[in-house]
């Protein structure tokens, strides 16, 4: 009897283990199941910002728990993307890095993350880099420019939102390929050198998109050229760069990601549903409404495009020997 | 025994001159200005020793000692670096009400019950005004994982 | 007209006036806590702007911008320790006259001018906005390049007695503004490899860091700062009649009212150079123009109302460049370009011709945020008056609480809070060898602005500088300058003499 009472005992006891093991099972691929924090770089009201808080409550809906978008500035970005790389993978704490500047910032500096650090979920907002002057200009189309900027190097006055921010990049990468050198001004963000634009103290802009997307069409400013890869449907008559020849494409990508180690089926979901909210009706009403340059990639085509990015900055850095603080 | 901005004086130029030293490896037009600012201040350093005032007369060692011999002052300054130190890890909420009572009692007020009821009511103002209303995250060091 | 009509409409709807209340309200205290600035405040409040229509959402957050720069000067009047970086120069003379015991006098002048600051510029941009818009755009790097100069320029008259070491006060804060990335090359300057100081110390950090930790030190070791003869209740009552002004102050007043006015408008106007400068220029021009220059910094009602009056005007100029081009003029109205656009609202010159009804609905929030303010400031002051009775040994932990939090509130990060300490360390002895602190951080606000416009100055003239002396701006801020140094000086020399017949 002694042996049957330990024979129930253990199938008990295998039973309850199994139901435990099982369980478990179940809670593992349950995500969410509480808050997911998503890490902006930038202070509240900036263009990331904005995104992050334009997708927050569609993923909110689609995921069924909480998204909080916390503010974490400084470094350019670089706390909140060692925040990023730093965190518990669980699935629960995610960011927007940025091509180029969460790149730019490994080539310029000893940074406190890799690139390799975080997996890529889904790109959200892409805007082109785009050269702009006043109505007024003496400048009537790029060609302009670029004749000007042969005859006498280092005359125009471009102005951009900081020394080896994105805007200034996609300047330098220009001015690689085709040959001529601007007047980089630098400017601490976008809204300072367009006041100097519109004050007629600069010759030219390099800003994104959205920057200008309203004050062209106020007639405050033109477009002369993008740095797409095709035409942008909002400037239908501005050329890029690449059919003129130059094959310069520079732009801002504000792209969702987890730290690397997050397990695959959380990142499988995620992915999933940043799909579906990007493709919603309702989103892409929205973003509309708000003026934003969405534009979703999936995961594997946006590592693509980081990878190109990557690969195109660290030729750039070598070309024009820019400094690295290593 | 030596003139009151005297002191200031020579604590300035060594100031200036290590931070000459820091700007050593930076890149040149990075380096323009704090450089003309550290030379300038050494030049006023110099101004100043001359002209100081033979009447303020100060002892150095003595400055320093009394400073980090005055209890009072010693007590909060690192009472307020302990709480610093230990925010991410004990939550603010947890140790403020002990650094209240602390930084009171090393003031010299010695009243238990007013302090422990000014702590109490302090954190709690604090509370509803920084996490209800203005929803800024404070840290809550090892009690989140326990909630 | 008929759009004009209507925006009044908007504006006095109820839902309206109570988020214009509630701004106002949460706008004061959040000024008056030391590191809760305006910027944070309007940040802080634009989720709550949602739901919201666009004329409620500019109420909310118009009466949060407005009270705030008003409730920094509260906490720099009673303790020495300006809440917002708008009250940096109240403290000035504010605290020496709360330490005569005549903190409610302060606190009334000090409301006053702001409503009259405020009103002032709202009234300007609601008639000249598209005039005011030209002149911002006038004022490219090299014009702010000489406005900050003139800016360093006006330390002297900060300094109190001793010129020398105001200027060596000075020059430490123009070093604490080089610390973190250099503007033309990107090099983090004075960093040690710690990421936090990539982007330099904060302004408000420094502000919390230079004024409240001194005063608390000062306060554990002395056990009081304040001056004999003024603990007595009897003083401090809040003698309602006494408080207010009479005829004769008010037209002492009326002339600094204007001046200032006119200058925070027209430093709101230009983007890029903020509230701080305001004050500390208006507070210059009010004591170079006055009849008892040395009197300023012992406790006048000149030396509060000059910079209060002004950091007030420059809110209504700093909505200039936003309503009418779309840029925003400073760090509040960022927040609020922020806020339009996820209302769907674009401003620029759009704004003023397809919208106005909208346009006119912010401004007409504008002025009732500031009378509301004015109500709600001087029905307080019986109030703030009486915290400046509570004993030391109370003030020290508030203080210390409150500055710890508030500067760990700024970018939710620890190391702000031990940057703070340290700071106000440094700042405790600068103190007590007779450094004044203000010139410290007066530079620390026109550093960058001067070394940033001085590097695109010397890109747009593509190094041949003496193109300055060509643009008409910049030769009138030179002529300004040097006359400001030139009458300085002069009634420095006169101080002088007349300490030494006496």
């Amino acid at each position: 009897m002694k042996g049957l009472k330990r024979m129930l005992i253990g199938a008990l006891v295998l039973v309850m283990a199994s139901g435990f093991v099982v369980a478990q099972g179940q809670q593992e691929t349950k995500y969410p199941t509480k808050g997911i924090e998503v890490n902006v770089g930038y202070s509240a009201g900036g263009a990331t910002d904005i995104a992050a808080r334009l997708v927050a409550p569609f993923l909110e809906k689609e995921l069924g728990q909480p998204v909080t978008v916390i503010n974490k500035p400084g470094a350019g970005g670089e706390i909140a993307h060692s925040a990023l790389a730093k965190a518990t993978p669980d699935g629960y704490y995610l960011g927007f890095i940025h091509a180029p500047a969460t790149i730019s910032i490994t080539l310029n500096r000893n940074a406190s993350y890799k690139l390799s650090d975080f997996v890529i979920i889904g790109n959200v907002i892409y805007h082109e880099n785009l050269i702009v002057a006043t109505p007024n200009s003496r400048f009537k189309t790029i060609q302009d420019v670029i004749a000007e900027a042969k005859k006498s190097p280092k005359s125009i006055t471009m102005g951009n939102s900081g020394a080896y921010a994105d805007d200034h990049l996609a300047s330098l990468a220009l001015q690689n390929k085709v040959g001529i050198q601007f007047e980089d001004t630098m400017f601490s963000g976008t809204a300072p050198s367009l006041v100097a634009l519109l004050g007629g103290h600069i010759d030219l802009v390099m800003c994104n998109v959205a920057d200008i997307v309203d004050k062209v069409r106020q007639n405050q400013v033109v477009v002369l050229a993008t740095l797409g890869a095709e035409r942008n449907p909002l400037f239908p008559n501005t050329p890029t760069m690449k059919e003129l020849g130059y094959d310069v494409q520079m732009g801002n990508y504000t792209t969702l990601a987890a730290p690397t180690g997050t397990p695959q089926y959380i990142i499988d979901k995620l992915r999933e549903s940043l799909k579906k909210v990007c493709t919603s009706s309702e989103y892409i009403a929205k973003a509309k409404d708000m003026g934003l340059p969405i534009k979703y990639f999936s995961a594997e085509e946006t590592e693509k495009i980081y990878a190109d990015q990557t690969e195109r900055l660290k030729k750039l850095w070598t070309d024009l020997k820019l400094p690295t603080t290593k | 025994m030596v003139r009151k901005d005297r002191l200031l004086a020579m604590v300035l130029v060594a100031f200036c001159v290590v931070g000459l030293l820091l700007t050593r490896g930076y890149p040149k037009e990075a380096a323009y200005y704090p450089r003309a600012v550290f030379l300038l201040i050494i030049a006023l350093s110099i101004f100043l020793y001359v002209k100081a005032d033979p009447d303020q007369m100060v002892n150095a060692k003595g400055i320093v000692c009394s400073f980090f011999t005055d209890r009072k002052l010693m007590s909060v300054i690192l009472a307020t670096l302990i709480m610093i130190a230990l925010m991410n890890y004990v939550g603010l909420y947890f140790e403020l009400p002990f650094f209240i009572i602390g930084v009171m009692y090393c003031i010299g007020y010695r009243n238990k019950k007013t302090s422990a009821i000014i702590a109490i009511s302090l954190t709690l103002v604090i509370y509803l005004l920084f996490t209800v209303l203005l929803h800024i995250r404070i840290p809550l060091g090892f009690w989140v994982k326990i909630f | 007209m008929s759009a004009f009509i209507q925006g009044c409409i908007m504006a006095f709807a109820p839902k309206t006036l109570f988020a214009i209340l509630i701004g106002v309200m949460g706008g004061v205290i959040i000024g008056a806590l030391p590191g809760l600035s305006s910027t944070l405040g309007v940040a802080l409040l634009v989720p709550f702007t949602f739901g919201l229509d666009p004329v409620t959402a500019m109420g909310l957050l118009g009466g949060m911008y407005c009270s705030s720069i008003y409730g920094g000067s509260i906490t720099a009047i009673l303790i020495n320790t300006p809440g917002t970086g708008a009250a940096a120069a109240t403290v000035l003379d504010g605290y020496p006259m709360a330490k005569k015991g005549r903190a409610g006098k302060a606190l009334y002048v000090s409301i006053v001018s702001s409503f009259i600051g405020g009103t002032f510029s709202t009234l300007m941009l609601l008639f000249i906005a598209p005039q005011l818009a030209k002149i911002s755009l006038f004022f490219g790097p090299p014009e702010t390049f000489m406005l900050s100069l003139f800016g360093i320029t006006i330390i002297a008259s900060v300094s109190g007695k001793d010129l020398s070491k105001g200027i060596i006060a000075g020059l430490i804060g123009l070093l604490l503004s080089t610390i973190g990335f250099d503007a033309t090359t990107g090099y983090p300057r004075f960093t040690f490899g710690n990421i936090n100081l990539y982007e330099g110390i904060p302004l408000v950090v420094a502000i919390v860091a230079f004024f409240s930790i001194p005063e608390v030190l000062m306060l554990v070791k002395n056990g009081s700062t304040k001056t004999e003869g003024s603990q007595t209740s009897g003083m401090i009552a809040s003698d309602r009649k006494a408080n207010m002004l009479s005829l004769k102050e008010v037209k002492t007043l009326i002339p600094i009212w204007l001046k200032s006015a006119i200058i925070g408008t027209f430093i709101g106007i230009i983007p890029g150079v903020g509230t701080p400068v305001a004050c500390f220029v208006s507070y210059n021009e009010a004591k170079r123009s006055s009849k008892h220059p040395d009197l300023f910094g012992t406790g006048i009602i000149e030396g509060v109302a000059a910079p209060e009056t002004a950091n007030n005007a420059v809110e209504g100029g700093s909505f200039v460049p936003l309503l009418t081009l779309g840029i925003p003029g400073s760090a509040q109205t960022a927040v609020y370009l922020g806020a339009l656009m996820i209302l769907g609202i674009k401003p620029g010159p759009e704004l003023f011709t397809r919208q106005g009804s909208l346009f006119y609905a912010i401004i007409m929030g504008l002025f009732i945020a500031n009378l509301v303010m004015l109500l709600l400031g001087v029905w307080g002051i019986k109030y703030f008056e009486k915290l400046i009775q509570l004993p030391s040994t109370i003030m020290i932990p508030i203080i210390l609480v409150f500055t710890v939090v508030g500067s760990f509130a700024i970018n939710e990060n620890v190391f702000d809070v031990f940057l703070m300490l340290v700071l106000g360390i440094i700042g405790y002895f600068m103190r007590l060898n007779g450094l004044p602190l203000a010139a410290t951080v007066l530079a620390m606000i026109l550093g960058p602005i001067g070394e940033e416009a001085m590097i695109q100055t010397i890109s747009i003239t593509h190094g041949q500088i003496w193109q300055l002396f060509t643009r008409p701006i910049c030769l009138v801020l030179l002529v300004i300058t040097i006359l400001s140094v030139v009458m300085t000086a002069r009634q420095h020399n006169n101080e002088k003499k007349a300490s030494h017949k006496s």
